[in-house]
């Protein structure tokens, strides 16, 4: 009976165990830096834990402004963006629907000092769009590469460009409750039809 | 005779350095992984690089074929000192869609987070006998999982009309300090 009662807590344990979604945006597109201003165009390439949009036709483009750049390290160069004076990053599918408009908290690129290849990282505050509440405060990150240039401290006192690939990703895991009562009652059936076994078993 | 030697100078030059090439690159078509919910990501100790993830998706110029999620798997061993590391190893598509090894992987460690690039040679799967050359390139983070591309390596020609200006002007200087 113990034994029948540690497995029914163990089956118990793993079926209460909650799945999560995590709405995210993979993107894909070009870079460039031209004067201060950071630029992404590019497309959407999928989707994860959101009504699938429209890829085909679809953008997701953004623009950050250098704020200073950080090369205390000799072996890394850091690039730290802001907040433009106009919406920073606007998503849109492929029928021009408004997904996701939003600003910088923060966003960096980095890269080890001599490499044509760099990572990205940001928060994204979302302001608009129709999936505006499943993003809320989100975290972008992305690699560059195929850079016209290699990382140093002067990088950013000329013009380059790349290609960047990437993926925004909604702020919180959400929580998608399995359906517990319906397992809890699926057991209990079954304790009740061993014990009943067991029972009639007994008598004979 | 000097003009001469001048000429075959330019039309040696010419031959040698037609076409030129600059460097290797990531180049479109290329398979693109990223981590989907349930993968594992990418892991960095001291020795070891490896990569749980998914591909997904194709990407072209300006556009991304859908494709069957499939598993990407990365494992490989090596060292890594003051930030760079050098690891060998190999990664397999799911699906039968590729497989690769490679000797010489520069991984990045950037603080929890990093790049990684380098040369692959594929030794199998059905996309195998369209790429003779590979290259690998993605990311890394702790917090933010991984993400990258496999894709054919090429060369980027440097135009052949640069080569052929550069050596006539030296032919015109040559035939100048001739005169002069």
């Amino acid at each position: 009976m113990k034994n029948i009662m540690k497995g029914f807590g163990v089956v118990l344990a793993l079926v209460a165990s909650s799945a999560y979604a995590v709405p995210t945006l993979f993107f894909d597109g070009e870079i460039s830096f031209r004067s201060g201003f950071l630029n992404v165009d590019s497309v959407l390439t999928a989707t994860q834990d959101i009504a699938s949009p429209e890829l085909i036709g679809s953008s997701f483009d953004f623009t950050a402004l250098l704020t200073n750049v950080d090369a205390t390290s000799s072996f890394l160069t850091i690039g730290n963006f802001g907040t433009t004076s106009v919406t920073d990053l606007t998503v849109t599918d492929g029928n021009s629907i408004e997904l996701l408009t939003g600003n910088f908290e923060s966003l960096q690129m980095k890269g080890g000092n001599g490499f044509g290849i760099g990572l990205v990282t940001g928060v994204i505050n979302s302001t608009g769009g129709t999936l505006e509440n499943e993003f809320g405060i989100g975290n972008l990150i992305a690699f560059e590469f195929n850079l016209s240039t290699t990382f140093s401290a002067e990088m950013f006192d000329s013009l380059f460009t790349g290609d960047i690939d990437g993926r925004v990703i909604g702020e919180e895991k959400i929580n998608v409750p399995e359906p517990t009562p319906l397992a809890l009652l699926a057991l209990g059936l079954m304790l009740v039809g061993f014990i009943k076994h067991s029972r009639s078993a007994q008598s004979i | 005779m000097k003009i001469k030697q001048h000429i075959k100078l330019i039309a040696l030059s010419a031959i040698l350095l037609i076409p030129g090439v600059s460097s290797a690159e990531i180049i479109k078509p290329a398979l693109e992984f990223q981590d989907f919910t349930g993968d594992g990501g990418a892991t960095l100790t001291g020795t070891t690089f490896d990569i749980d993830s998914t591909v997904f998706t194709i990407v072209t110029d300006g556009d991304a074929i859908d494709i069957d999620d499939e598993d990407f798997i990365l494992t490989s061993t090596g060292s890594i000192l003051g930030g760079t590391g050098s690891f060998s190893g190999s990664f397999i598509v799911g699906g039968g869609l590729l497989t690769g090894t490679f000797s010489d992987l520069t991984v990045l460690d950037l603080g929890g987070d990093g790049t990684f690039g380098g040369d692959v040679i594929y030794t199998g799967g059905s996309l195998q006998g369209a790429l003779a050359g590979g290259r690998i390139e993605g990311f890394f983070s702790a917090t933010l999982g991984s993400g990258g591309k496999v894709g054919e390596v090429t060369v980027v020609p440097v135009p052949a009309a640069v080569w052929l200006f550069g050596s006539g002007l030296l032919g015109l200087v040559g035939v100048a300090r001739r005169k002069a």
